[in-house]
């Protein structure tokens, strides 16, 4: 009895130390886990806030230049000069570019554009559709239109 | 004074069992600290580098498509802006972006006007009819269209 006595006195409070301790630590690794995640969390969204805003400074040049000219070719020329061969079918271009909006076949960001021609009696209204994608989801989308007068687009 | 003669081995171990989780502790703390602080530099920088060359561009053409004639000057460093008897130049001087605004018929000056972004260069160039807006942010060249 006297043993057990002088056991529990001596260990008793080293225990609830360590247990102390012990669930210190352990809400501080809770806390640790969940201020990482944000870290991540505000990292991957500055990430994406930019690329955003590179798409949309990239989509307004490309929609200025086609409203101008009404060609998807020339615009996209213009705002890429090193694009030779961009691949087209039937009205659709798919553009691959990096997350800076500069072509790169390395990049993770996909500019795809849509056109559509409606023929009318005084000419043909052009309607071009740019979308920003990613692996994921999509950027960025914007609506463009250019309208061709019967004579050309020099006449407009 | 007190004296600790009856120091067992176990007293030993847990006093040096504690020191090592606050050590422990302390090690994780500094490296979320470093981790924070990582993360915080680069979201900044990031911003910064993104919306300072946006913002310069999109104050430009804004201005340039508001106005009533647009011309350009000092080999494309300078632009003067005409609406509503104000005319309105947007310069690059110092490494800086700087706006000026006089009356329509004063004689154009790339002097005495207010700050209003730092910029690395900024160029205006006619393309076709196309203006060709490029601005230099953080050694990183931007650019962007718009229509005549």
């Amino acid at each position: 009895m006297n043993i057990l006595k002088t056991v529990t006195r001596k260990f008793r409070p080293v225990n609830l130390f360590f247990t102390e301790l012990i669930l210190v630590l352990l809400f501080f690794s809770i806390s640790a886990a969940v201020i990482l995640k944000i870290f991540v969390s505000a990292d991957r969204r500055s990430r994406l806030s930019s690329e955003k805003e590179n798409a949309m400074l990239c989509a307004q040049s490309i929609a200025e230049a086609y409203s101008q000219s009404g060609d998807v070719g020339k615009a996209l020329k213009a705002v890429f000069p090193e694009s030779d061969d961009i691949g087209e079918s039937g009205g659709n271009y798919i553009v691959p570019l990096d997350e800076k909006c500069r072509m790169s076949t390395d990049g993770g960001v996909l500019l795809e554009l849509a056109e559509d021609r409606e023929k009318t009696a005084s000419g043909e209204l052009l309607r071009l559709t740019l979308t920003f994608k990613t692996e994921n989801e999509e950027l960025y989308s914007l609506d463009c239109s250019a309208y061709i007068p019967a004579g050309g687009a020099d006449n407009e | 004074m007190k004296k600790y003669k009856n120091k067992t081995l176990g007293d030993t171990i847990s006093t040096i069992g504690s020191m090592l989780l606050f050590l422990l502790f302390t090690g994780c703390l500094l490296i979320m600290i470093a981790v924070a602080a990582g993360a915080y530099s680069r979201i900044s920088k990031g911003f910064d580098k993104t919306f300072g060359a946006s913002a310069s561009l999109r104050y430009i053409s804004n201005k340039l498509k508001s106005a009533e004639s647009a011309e350009i000057g000092e080999n494309g460093t300078a632009l003067y802006l005409k609406s509503d008897g104000v005319l309105d130049i947007i310069y690059f001087k110092d490494g800086a972006l700087y706006e000026n605004n006089l009356s329509a018929d004063a004689e154009p000056s790339t002097e005495g006007g207010s700050k209003i972004f730092a910029l690395g260069d900024m160029n205006i160039s006619e393309d076709g009819d196309l203006y060709k807006i490029t601005v230099m942010f953080n050694n990183e060249q931007n650019f962007t269209y718009i229509r005549r």
